[in-house]
């Protein structure tokens, strides 16, 4: 993919950072932090897969697939927890 | 000529993904409710970023596109399940506070402090 | 037969997937994994359910569940998009749909394939009592949900997911 896609999309992709940090700092549930923190996410994998197209590398895809692993497990315990007092309740 | 097409469909596909994300983003900055917060997350989390990893094709690389593959297929699958995982807490933690807030909502309150620290 | 074959086919390509290689001994390893992992599942008595309908018209209606998906998915993230730029969503709500009451399959696959969707959300699902309750953003007429989610099953899960 050109360059001169790539560079602004993550430029883009940086600012949409800030502003998710700023969604996150807005929040005035726990249950809407656990949602901005899941966006953030979700913003991180896509600047993730955007690195790896500047690149040309396949090693920034591992880390995306990683953390969307790890930001399932970590909502999914912290819904379940806040739901109903405890992780396997 | 081939490369030139795929170049082109993977900027589109770039394009309407960081749009969703946009969209969403804007979504959870200026609505108020949870419930509403998890439809414009779900935005992103759905068709959002399927689209910036499809847009792997243009790098016509066989490994990253494989390991795009592998994610939007991950990502399909879990995304409904943390929603409805979200959703059902905050479900439950509003009916235990509608009924004169039982244990339960006492304390989800107290972690709600430890939670920001 | 079929059936183990594809769960077989399945896991080898998942494999496959995760080492992103396509090297003779790495295919030869994952189908003998697979092989032990369905064969292990199959001695256990798990993971092998009876199915009333038939394999052959499950598998047929596949393409008719990803591709209805998809076009559910498209139309819901038009409408989430315009109505989040649009006015304030003051009339979302919650809706209860009835679904038949079925196994946990059927319940799974009714969440997975609505939660999906940005405009609808799944907030409980109850697949003994046969109830799921759903959050829309447009909540002004609950009947219309109703009868729009009943009108997609039948079109697009009944086959593959009963």
């Amino acid at each position: 993919m050109p360059a001169f896609i790539v560079v602004p999309a993550l430029f883009w992709v940086t600012l949409l950072l800030v502003a998710g940090g700023l969604a996150l700092i807005r929040a005035r549930d726990v249950l809407q932090r656990v949602v901005a923190l899941d966006l953030l996410a979700v913003i991180v994998i896509a600047l993730l897969a955007l690195l790896c197209f500047l690149w040309g590398q396949a090693y920034y895809f591992d880390a995306a697939v990683a953390l969307a692993l790890l930001s399932f497990v970590a909502t999914v315990a912290a819904a379940r927890y806040l739901g109903s007092g405890g992780p396997f309740g | 000529m081939i490369s030139v097409l795929l170049d082109v469909v993977g900027g589109v596909l770039l394009l309407v993904g960081l749009l969703l994300l946009t969209i969403s983003l804007v979504g959870v900055l200026r609505l108020p409710d949870t419930y509403h917060q998890l439809h414009a997350q779900g935005l992103a989390t759905g068709p959002g970023v399927i689209a910036v990893l499809a847009s792997s094709i243009a790098t016509e690389n066989a490994t990253i596109i494989t390991f795009a593959v592998l994610a939007i297929a991950f990502v399909a699958l879990t995304s409904p399940v943390s929603s409805h995982a979200i959703a059902r807490a905050a479900h439950r933690r509003r009916n235990s506070a509608g009924t004169g807030g039982g244990t339960g909502g006492g304390t989800g309150g107290g972690t709600d402090n430890a939670g920001e620290a | 037969m079929i059936a183990l074959v594809l769960r077989v086919v399945v896991l080898t390509s998942i494999y496959l997937l995760v080492l992103t290689s396509l090297r003779p001994g790495d295919v030869l390893t994952g189908l003998l994994l697979a092989t032990l992992v369905v064969l292990a599942s199959r001695r256990t008595g798990r993971g092998a359910p009876s199915q009333p309908v038939p394999l052959r018209r499950r598998l047929a209606g596949v393409p008719a569940l990803v591709g209805g998906t998809l076009v559910d998915l498209v139309s819901g993230t038009w409408q989430t998009a315009v109505r989040l730029l649009g006015r304030g969503p003051a009339e979302g709500g919650l809706v209860e749909v009835p679904i038949p009451p079925g196994g946990p399959v059927s319940a799974a696959a009714w969440g997975v394939r609505v939660g999906f969707v940005p405009d609808t959300v799944v907030v409980e699902i109850d697949e003994e009592r046969g109830r799921m309750l759903l959050h829309v953003l447009d909540a002004r007429n609950p009947a219309a949900v109703v009868a729009a989610q009943h009108d997609s099953y039948q079109r697009r899960q009944r086959r593959v997911f009963p």
